[in-house]
């Protein structure tokens, strides 16, 4: 297992160099640079764009300055915003990421639940209306032009029904005395609700273990008893008025976003149970005379899981590309909309970092994914 | 491809029809505009729509609420040295502005040079070879924590920006024009600047004398900090900038500007927390993408006082202890303007909403009393806004000039013949009332009309109002004048209600006529732009010429434009900044800043002696009306150069909600320009 | 799933020439794909669809040489000068209505129809010969090939699509031929080529490979006349997939205004964004039809994918 690992991690960073690599010769390779843009301006004096060039070190040629930003990157430093020079670009992303994560983390274990459970159903009904139906509406969702989406859901809940805010991540008003600053709560969040999670989680795990006749009972209460401490929690807390404003806030984007993502986890399980279906174990089981339920649950949806879970994993770094539309849409001040703004100007550092961040998740998902595989398929050991 | 003849039946209906409504709708508004001046005032009439006579600010309200103003973006700092260096972000303006102090200032509406924190305007003398300026200060400002406002902090920040080279907007505040100019408090509250030339408008008035103030006892500590970098590096006797240097020179040139480097780096990124304000409001508070806080500032120097405009010109100030300053008249005739200054509001909040629809949205849903739009209000926006309950719109022209650019350095675009042939053939009064349906007002001159003092109306338009025919016939007329010919000449069809293009065009150098292209933004970016774009290149290719539209990306139109100076023709848009002193007619079309030569704003590679003998006069006179004449007779002789051909000007729209009181509501550029009257506008409660 | 015949076999039956012999079987092979394939009505209705925009891209130009005047109706000039405000609602002159600039909708709708259908079938017919291409060399040669080859697609796989386009878009000029081959690039060269690798290897174990190696066909043949077209139906799947894709970053693209595309489904959202209509529902003809177009045709092009994997894929077939 270790010895798994070390390689993996190895593999990992040569695979992490050459991504950096790839981004960066090809950002570089784009006509013109951020000097350009940031001197048009005939106030500004003339020698001041090779000044700034020079200061921004891009009067060097692009091998060096790769090996520069390289060198950097591998002491912890990303470098500095050309366009808010000099910020760190780690400020950047230390402000930004946890708002994007925060809304994609509870988006997609949302659809990653409902989609399996449905396609699992879904799978198990072979033919008929609800298949087609079930299909062609999974798929138009899977498919549908997101940015529309996301303007239909804004007039009607938040123009027509007026239920939620349309956009923005918070109501200045409710901050203007605010002792702390929005991350502080949005961090204290997402930790306070992964716990409960875990709690639930472990203790949904612990009732599979009981009686049968007792599972129910310890599962609703699995659930009820985080969630009601999570909300006694901020009940309690001082900012619990600021988190239910960032909460209200959260709820329109999630939606919108769970209903996409939904449609697909739906459609990969349904696909991946109808394969499993075909094993040679499940006509056993069901040759064994096992209950519909118990077949499905217990054995096919196990083995389906996997590309499930792949698909889950794989999503989380996805969700910077998912990003810059949703948080263009609901003004969500997260790592995409960042990231778009940051590209259309041509600040390479903070491109440089967002990609490279999203690279460092892609990797640590795929090894996630891979020791998720071990365990929910008993045919796969790494050595 | 198309038929002109259909063009010309529609939109003789369309006028026909249009008239019909005009004389059928409500009699518009016509308001007047007045522009800066002097002596001068011009006057414009701006067309108001008709709602703004009928729902008036519901002036029953008491003062004063929370001012919400709704912006698009972060600011990128709240750091007043970043914001003029690196950081200069139209967003950061509105979150920072009024924070510094300064000693003169421009009047309000008519942008006249008025006194801040000066008692009157400076005492220039010559004293040998150098030139002093002497200002005396008022003695009871103070900064938001009560500190006095002093000479010592003028000298301090103009020595920072000068000693450290502190960058981008800056050299302009410290240094314009790149001359070295000293300072010194000789008491208190008088401070003399040393200048090596005469002071010019361009120096003085638009430079130095409004150049930002920051208060010493909070910065001095991190300005020291950045001496300390530079503390003993010296100037490497080797010019940096040439191409091959000696390794020695080189290192030395590399210590040198990484010293000055770490200087700046350390002012940009020091933390403004608690930086003391000379304005109206101190900025409190920024939560990253949601919004900004602003508070009243007790101690701002001119809260309480009054501003008083007339219509020979006077410009009066009294502040709240009764002291009376005015100038450019004597008080006589009708009042233009009144108002007392704020601030009205405890609080201001900026949110920051992600793009232009979500704040106005939020405008429309009365989140916020008013937004803060820089980019110009987008038509869809402008209609929903106008329908909707408890929002007026204020309509001002734009300080703004779209054109299409010739490269004079390249055969044929260097020919006048050739350029004057595209002023005759583009028809901008089409485009703009058949095609864009009026969203946009066409051009003649280099200087917008809304800005009435520079404006020159007596620039010849000798091409308005003629026929596609004409147009044709004259350009084709031009064009032989100066030697081109046709295998087969472009003409009017009577039959065919078109013109036939001409083929097979020589020019005057016996070649045959090579493609050429006109860059310019795609429809994505500016579907005006790209409209005019088409049409110009469609126009020039009847005559003969094989002109295509490459309808592009700014970034792509950037390099070959502004850096390498290599392009055929280019279509694109200034927004002019400084009314009050046009030195653009410096940047722009003055040899030495050629584009190819010294990498500055020249990009058409307009080289005329007799041009920039105008220009250098113009930029080193310290006489306003001979600068007036001179701007007046630059714009005559651009008329008939041509490196430009201006295309059109936009409006600007302001949407505020009806329980906002503003100062005043019509100025050059829009309620923008002035941030939103942070200070002076009044958010009535409901 | 046939093979072709080594050239031995062929001299054995000299009265069918091979090209006969190989029509007849592709399309027997053809026919029986068609039944499976149209047993499922999913897959038929997205056919339909595919069809149905086919017909309303080809009836464009027939419109405007016929009933359509080009002065008001064209796409991107077109300006319709009888209606005194733009944009105005749909009517018998315009069933669609009309756009910001006066432009008639249905015609940008049919007219970006075409372009829409030759990128998705640019992008995916550079997806197919690349992850063609890789997959089969890498699972023909293996070693050292197979593991640059594969390490490659693995680096292009992890690169982030959407963000590199808006990168590519925001900096360069990105028209619909560049988007298509950067797409069919991407793609090809990485999840599309590692999936066909996968089948490229249980191909180069069958027998035919095997004769036709000992026959002493070249790699460069064995690879291209024998391996491929036992690939192409995987291919072809992908290619329904990378046509939906495409499609639909087309749109992103054009939406947030970074490409140079002179008319586009995302173009026509990205027009309306920029004048102010985006969240004005009244003015539901300038986002509406764009919006439903290129979700229904991406739909219909991921429901044909379906029901060809099920075709292709024979774990998924009905019991």
């Amino acid at each position: 297992m270790w010895r798994f690992l070390g390689q993996r991690f190895l593999q990992m960073v040569i695979t992490l160099f050459l991504f950096q690599a790839a981004t960066y010769f090809l950002i570089d390779a784009q006509p013109g640079d951020i000097a350009d843009l940031l001197t048009l301006d005939p106030n500004i004096p003339p020698n001041e764009r090779e000044r700034l060039r020079a200061e921004l070190g891009l009067d060097r040629p692009p091998v060096e300055r790769f090996f520069k930003y390289i060198g950097n990157f591998y002491r912890g430093d990303l470098g500095v915003s050309f366009q808010e020079y000099p910020k760190p670009v780690i400020d950047i992303i230390e402000e930004r990421l946890p708002r994007t994560l925060v809304l994609f983390l509870s988006a997609n274990l949302v659809s990653f639940w409902v989609g399996f459970v449905s396609g699992k159903i879904l799978a198990w009904r072979r033919g008929g209306w609800i298949e087609y139906t079930s299909t062609i509406a999974g798929v138009t969702l899977y498919t549908v032009f997101l940015p529309w989406f996301g303007l239909m859901m804004i007039w009607l809940f938040a123009v027509t029904l007026d239920l939620f805010p349309a956009g923005k991540f918070l109501s200045p008003i409710n901050w203007l005395t605010a002792p702390v600053n929005a991350n502080y709560i949005f961090i204290r969040m997402t930790i306070s609700a992964f716990i409960a999670l875990l709690i639930a989680f472990i203790g949904t795990l612990l009732s599979n273990r009981l009686e049968p006749r007792h599972r129910l009972g310890a599962r609703l209460v699995s659930f009820i008893v985080p969630l009601a401490g999570l909300v006694y929690y901020w009940q309690t807390s001082e900012f619990g008025a600021l988190a239910w404003d960032i909460t209200s806030h959260l709820i329109l984007p999630i939606l919108t976003l769970t209903l996409y993502a939904y449609a697909g986890t739906m459609l990969i399980t349904r696909t991946s149970m109808l394969e499993t279906l075909r094993e040679d174990f499940i006509f056993t089981a069901r040759a064994k005379g096992l209950p519909e339920k118990v077949v499905r649950d217990k054995h096919a949806a196990r083995t389906a899981l996997l590309p499930v879970w792949t698909g889950l994993i794989f999503s989380l770094p996805a969700a910077l590309g998912g990003g810059i539309i949703t948080e263009t849409i609901f003004s969500w001040p997260g790592i995409g909309l960042a990231y778009l703004q940051a590209a259309v100007v041509e600040d390479i550092p903070v491109v440089m970092g967002i990609l490279t961040i999203i690279g460092i998740l892609t990797l640590i998902s795929h090894l996630i994914a891979d020791i998720g595989y071990a365990f929910l398929d008993p045919r796969i050991r790494y050595h | 491809m198309y038929s002109r003849s259909k063009w010309f039946v529609l939109a003789g209906l369309l006028v026909t029809v249009s008239m019909i409504l005009a004389a059928c709708a409500p009699e518009p508004v016509v308001e007047t505009v007045i522009v800066p001046g002097e002596e001068v005032v011009v006057k414009e009439t701006v067309i108001v729509p008709a709602e703004v006579e009928e729902e008036e600010v519901s002036a029953e309200g008491e003062c004063c609420d929370v001012y919400r103003i709704g912006i698009f973006e972060d600011p990128v700092s709240l750091n007043y040295w970043n914001y003029l260096g690196p950081g200069s972000s139209v967003w950061t303006a509105y979150v920072v502005t009024g924070v510094q102090a300064a000693l003169y200032g421009l009047s309000d509406q008519r942008w006249d040079f008025v006194p801040s924190l000066a008692k009157d305007f400076a005492t220039i003398e010559q004293v040998g070879d150098v030139w002093t300026v002497t200002v005396e200060m008022v003695d009871n400002a103070t900064w938001s924590d009560g500190e006095v406002i002093d000479a010592h902090d003028v000298v301090f920040t103009h020595n920072a920006c000068s000693d450290l080279k502190l960058t981008s907007n800056w050299p302009n505040q410290c240094a314009p024009l790149g001359l070295t100019i000293g300072a010194e408090a000789l008491d208190d509250f008088t401070v003399q600047y040393t200048f090596p030339a005469e002071p010019s408008l361009g120096t003085w008035q638009a430079g130095v004398a409004q150049a930002p103030i920051l208060p010493q006892h909070f910065w001095a500590d991190t300005v020291a900090a950045s001496y300390a970098f530079i503390d003993g590096v010296t100037e490497p006797e080797a010019d940096c900038s040439a191409e091959d240097l000696s390794e020695a020179d080189q290192a030395a040139c590399d210590t040198y500007a990484e010293a000055y480097e770490n200087a700046r780096k350390n002012l940009y990124e020091a933390d403004p927390t608690g930086q003391p304000s000379a304005g109206g409001y101190i900025t409190e508070k920024w939560e990253l993408g949601a919004f900004a806080q602003r508070v009243a500032n007790d101690n701002y120097y001119f809260a309480g006082s009054r501003v008083v405009e007339y219509d020979d010109g006077t410009w009066m100030l009294t502040l709240p202890d009764g002291t009376t300053w005015q100038a450019y008249g004597d008080a006589t005739g009708n009042e233009i303007l009144n108002f007392t200054s704020g601030p009205y509001a405890p609080n201001i909040i900026m949110s920051i909403y992600g793009s232009q629809d979500a704040a106005f949205l939020a405008l429309a849903d009365g989140e916020v009393d008013y937004v803060i739009n820089p980019l110009g209000l987008a038509r869809g926006l402008r209609e929903q806004a106008e329908r909707g309950e408890g929002i007026l719109s204020y309509t001002n022209a734009d300080y703004g000039l779209f054109y299409i650019a010739f490269n004079m350095r390249e055969y044929p675009q260097s020919l006048p013949g050739f350029r004057q042939a595209f002023d005759i053939v583009i028809d901008k009064e089409f485009v703009i009332n058949n095609v864009l349906a009026g969203v946009v007002f066409p051009m003649y001159s280099t200087m917008p009309p809304g800005n009435g003092f520079w404006h020159n109306p007596d620039v010849p338009k000798p091409y308005v109002g003629l026929s596609r025919e004409e147009r044709v016939n004259m350009a084709v007329e031009v064009l032989k004048a100066e030697g081109w010919s046709w295998s087969a000449e472009p003409y009017w069809d009577e039959d065919l209600v078109d013109v036939v293009p001409g083929e097979g065009l020589t020019m005057p150098n016996g070649e045959l006529m090579h493609e050429l292209t006109i860059l310019g933004p795609g429809p994505a970016y500016d579907p005006i732009r790209a409209t005019f774009n088409q049409w110009i290149s469609e126009w020039a290719r009847e005559l003969g010429m094989p002109v295509k539209s490459e309808l592009t990306g700014f970034n792509t139109i950037l390099g070959p434009v502004f850096v390498d100076a290599d392009f055929d023709m280019y279509i694109l848009g200034w927004s002019l900044g400084n009314v009050a002193f046009p030195n653009y007619y410096d940047d722009f079309w003055h040899s030495r800043n050629d584009t190819a030569v010294s990498g500055n704003f020249n990009t058409p590679g307009l080289n005329s002696p007799e041009y920039d003998a105008l220009v250098d006069e113009f930029m080193s006179t310290g006489d306003l009306a001979r600068a007036q004449e001179l701007v007046y007779e630059m714009q005559i002789m651009l008329a008939d150069l041509r490196p430009y051909i201006p295309l059109f000007y936009k409006q600007v729209t302001d949407l505020a909600r009806n329980n906002l009181l503003f100062p005043y509501t019509t100025v050059l550029g829009g309620l923008e320009q002035a941030a939103g009257f942070q200070t002076d506008a009044q958010p009535l409660f409901k | 799933m046939t093979a072709t015949t080594t050239p031995d076999a062929t001299i054995s039956i000299p009265e069918v020439p091979l090209w006969r012999a190989r029509l007849l079987m592709a399309l027997s092979s053809l026919r029986s794909s068609w039944a499976m394939f149209a047993e499922n009505p999913i897959g038929l209705i997205g056919l339909g669809v595919i069809v149905f925009y086919g017909l309303f891209a080809a009836a464009h130009p027939i419109l405007m040489n016929t009933v359509w005047d080009p002065v008001v109706y064209d796409p991107v000039n077109g300006f319709d000068i009888e209606i005194a405000f733009h944009p105005s609602a749909p009517s018998m002159r315009h069933p669609l209505g009309t756009d910001v600039l006066g432009r008639d909708v249905l015609s940008q709708l049919m007219f970006s129809t075409r372009y829409e259908f030759a990128l998705g079938m640019l992008a995916a017919l550079a997806t197919s010969i690349v992850a063609t291409t890789i997959g089969a060399i890498s699972a023909y040669y293996g070693g050292v090939i197979d593991l640059l080859l594969m390490r490659l697609a693995d680096l292009v796989y992890m690169m982030p699509l959407l963000p590199i386009l808006i990168v590519l878009g925001a900096l360069m000029d990105i028209g619909m031929i560049e988007l298509a081959i950067v797409l069919g690039l991407l793609f090809g060269f990485g999840g599309t080529a590692i999936v066909v690798k996968s089948q490229a290897l249980s191909v180069k174990v069958k027998p035919f490979i095997e004769a036709a190696r000992i026959a002493g066909g070249s790699d460069f043949h064995i690879i291209f006349k024998h391996m491929v077209p036992n690939l192409l139906p995987i291919s072809l799947l992908y290619m329904m997939f990378t046509v939906n894709t495409a499609i639909a970053y087309e749109a992103i693209l054009s939406f947030f205004g970074l490409t140079t595309i002179e008319m586009s489904w995302g173009l026509m959202i990205n027009v309306t964004q920029v004048f102010g209509y985006l969240l004005r529902f009244d003015t539901w003809w300038l986002l509406f039809p764009a919006s439903i177009a290129i979700t229904t045709l991406c739909a219909a092009f991921y429901l044909v994918g379906r029901a060809l994997d099920e075709v292709v894929n024979p774990r998924l077939r009905r019991r």
